[in-house]
């Protein structure tokens, strides 16, 4: 495990051009270590697996994550690299370095929380087998394969005359258990069970660190509050060997990365760390669950409307992503390894007219089963949303516009996911039991994203409404329409307006602005 | 509010309203999260083994069979499973396939445990594999050379 972190400690260092520790603070940079080493590991064994080698530590892994870890010592500023900002982190617009304490108050909070959540799970679940069916039929006997048979033996993987389980499944929670397992001598339920508390752990650190940055320590004590109870996910998820906990945590890191890009002030200071950061957590929803792709996908394509004038960052990100990704993909195409949810027959016209009016009793049974979607989660959509209008009010729409989108994606497309794969129309009585079995044993984890984005979102927007935004995010988007065509964005028919505000670093700060719009 | 102002009271208060609401709806799920989790996780501990493998749904007697199909094969063999008839599950992907052997029309959730608990010896439908696990299931005639060791009464493993 020590290892895995310190491989993602070295990939951060390497895509982000800076010492992790100097370039998201310490507590981010363990968390974030975690994932990115998570990532590496399963985008590493995956390739190794369909290049026929080994999965086995050695003699690939085990020296390529070493060398990785490595690189994480590489000095401060290697010959070429850009010169460090003077002072401050990353992390810290320029001159809010008076934001250290608070800072400090809510990553201590976050580590705090994460430190105890990881030990609690790692305590409560190490004693636990294996039990449940998607743990022995997808996750754990995946794992177990590469580890005990050492690569991807065609039996288990591509082979669908032994009637193996949605062999398309992304590999990188089996290579993460399959890894420690190998260390361990024998196959090992606590080893995985600790990758899990750990993972746990690390989202809340990192969500709690983020959170600080983007609404205050108070909005981030609360949402992190609100995250660790998102009902089942320490009930039930953290005790199991599955994958929902990963792709939730990469997607919801994901997703608030993306939101720290979009947001004043954090949008004044250097975006490579951030992107790098997103590049990483990207890669680790697409390659834990297949619901990840759409996740990351989704996260992405909403950074892109809302990061104007990063949009290029955020597209490279998003490739580097899905690039990581490209071994399994090209192995899954190469042997026909099709998808259950989106394939020739659940995609066929006939098909999708039949199930079509199952959309309505899939709505419904989501609603139902929403984790949280008690009156307490209909009492937080409800704050979610008065305090989306005070953070728009307040210059904060790229954040609230984020968020909405990736909420309403995602749960579209899960619902999308459950209409298509219905087993026929209303018509047929297998069909309805089949879907609500379908819908009760599986909406309280994949929906976790959404669910717990939508309980989060009321913390987050009334921090953000407490921070009014100035400058380019304050506009509207017809203002930012004009400063690109030149024009000044402030300028309302030559009449001084009391609303200019200034721009710093931009053509219409305070020493550049033309009479029409000078500012009191 | 205009931008780059510092918020109004109103909003402030609103604010905090529903910060504390957040804080308020958090306190008062976590302890019954905290005790379920208790609970659960108490439950799964106390889950029976023999050998390596957890007794589940199968019971300790088809536990202990597995264990010792799991020290009779190698790893890295490939086992053909044999279960008894069920119908088509309508979740089954096959579009054709021998009743009974490896997993088609038979309890899936019970052939995915089975492969799971005999993990590092593949499931194959090959008619000629070495080995052949009856789980549930009376072998018939045995081929010339093949030897049997029976476990109890349909749990049979069979080596070519």
């Amino acid at each position: 495990m020590a290892l895995v972190l310190l491989a993602g400690h070295g990939l951060l260092r390497l895509a982000s051009g800076r010492r992790p520790h100097r370039a998201y603070g310490v507590v981010l940079a363990v968390g974030l270590s975690w994932f990115a080493g998570v990532a590496v590991l399963g985008a590493l064994t995956t390739l190794v697996g369909v290049l026929g080698l080994t999965t086995r530590p050695l003699p690939v892994l085990a020296p390529a994550l070493a060398l990785l870890a490595l690189a994480g010592l590489l000095p401060a500023r290697p010959v070429g690299e850009h010169a460090a900002p003077p002072a401050g982190r990353l992390d810290e617009p320029p001159g809010h370095a008076a934001r250290r304490p608070a800072y400090l108050v809510g990553d201590l909070v976050a580590a705090a929380a994460g430190l105890l959540v990881a030990a609690r799970v790692a305590v409560l679940s190490a004693g636990i087998p294996v039990s449940a069916n998607d743990e022995y039929a997808l996750w754990m006997l995946r794992a177990r394969s590469l580890s005990q048979l050492g690569g991807l033996d065609p039996r288990v993987f591509v082979d669908g005359a032994a009637g193996y389980q949605h062999q398309e499944y992304p590999l990188f929670v089996p290579a993460l258990a399959g890894w420690l397992d190998s260390w361990a001598g024998r196959p090992s339920d606590p080893a995985a069970h600790v990758a899990v508390a750990l993972t746990l752990g690390a989202l809340l650190a990192v969500a709690g660190a983020l959170l600080t940055r983007l609404a205050g320590p108070a909005a981030a004590a609360a949402g992190l509050l609100l995250l660790v109870s998102v009902p089942t996910l320490l009930a039930l998820q953290s005790l199991r060997l599955m994958a929902d906990v990963a792709v939730f945590s990469f997607a919801f890191g994901l997703t608030l990365v993306l939101l720290l890009v979009v947001t004043e002030p954090h949008r004044r200071a250097p975006a490579r760390p951030w992107l790098a950061v997103a590049a990483v957590l990207g890669a680790g929803a697409v390659g834990s669950k297949s619901e990840g792709l759409a996740f990351a996908a989704i996260a992405f394509a909403a950074g892109l409307l809302v990061a104007t004038g990063r949009r290029r960052g955020v597209a490279v990100a998003g490739a580097a992503a899905l690039a990581a990704n490209l071994p399994w993909i090209a192995f899954s195409r190469a042997h026909h390894l099709s998808s259950w949810v989106a394939n020739q027959d659940t995609l066929s016209a006939g098909h999708l007219r039949a199930v079509l009016p199952w959309t309505g009793h899939v709505a419904r049974g989501m609603v139902d089963r929403w984790p949280g979607g008690s009156w307490a989660g209909a009492l937080l959509a409800a704050a979610a949303l008065i305090a989306a209008v005070l953070a728009v009010r307040a210059g904060h729409w790229r954040p609230v516009v984020l968020v909405a989108l990736v909420v309403a994606a995602t749960t579209a497309v899960l619902l999308a996911q459950y209409v298509a794969t219905a087993y026929g129309p209303p018509s047929d009585p297998r069909a309805g039991s089949l879907l609500d079995s379908q819908l009760a044993v599986t909406v309280f984890r994949v929906a976790l994203l959404p669910a717990a984005l939508l309980a989060v979102g009321a913390p987050l927007f009334a921090g953000l409404a407490l921070r009014p935004a100035a400058g380019y995010a304050a506009l509207t988007p017809c203002q930012q329409t004009n400063m690109k065509s030149g024009r000044n964005p402030y300028r309302r028919d030559s009449v001084e307006s009391e609303t200019t505000v200034q721009v710093s670093g931009s053509a219409w700060d305070s020493t550049s602005t033309s009479s029409q719009s000078s500012p009191p | 509010m205009r931008a780059g102002r510092r918020p109004s009271p109103l909003v402030v208060g609103l604010a905090a309203v529903i910060l504390a609401g957040a804080v308020a709806i958090g306190l008062a799920r976590l302890p019954g999260e905290l005790s379920d989790q208790s609970r659960t996780a108490a439950a799964a501990r106390s889950v029976q083994r023999v050998g390596s493998i957890p007794v589940l749904a199968p019971g300790p007697r088809r536990t202990a069979f597995l264990a010792y199909v799991r020290r009779a094969v190698p790893p890295g063999e490939s086992v053909r499973i044999v279960q008894p008839v069920t119908a088509l599950s309508p979740l089954e992907p096959r579009r054709a396939g021998r009743p009974g052997v490896c997993g088609y029309s038979v309890s899936r959730t019970t052939y995915y445990w089975l492969v799971y608990a005999l993990e590092s010896r593949p499931s194959t439908c090959d008619p000629d594999a070495r080995w052949t696990m009856y789980y549930g299931v009376r072998p018939g005639p045995l081929p010339a050379g093949a030897g049997a060791h029976r476990f109890a009464d349909g749990y049979v493993l069979v080596r070519r």
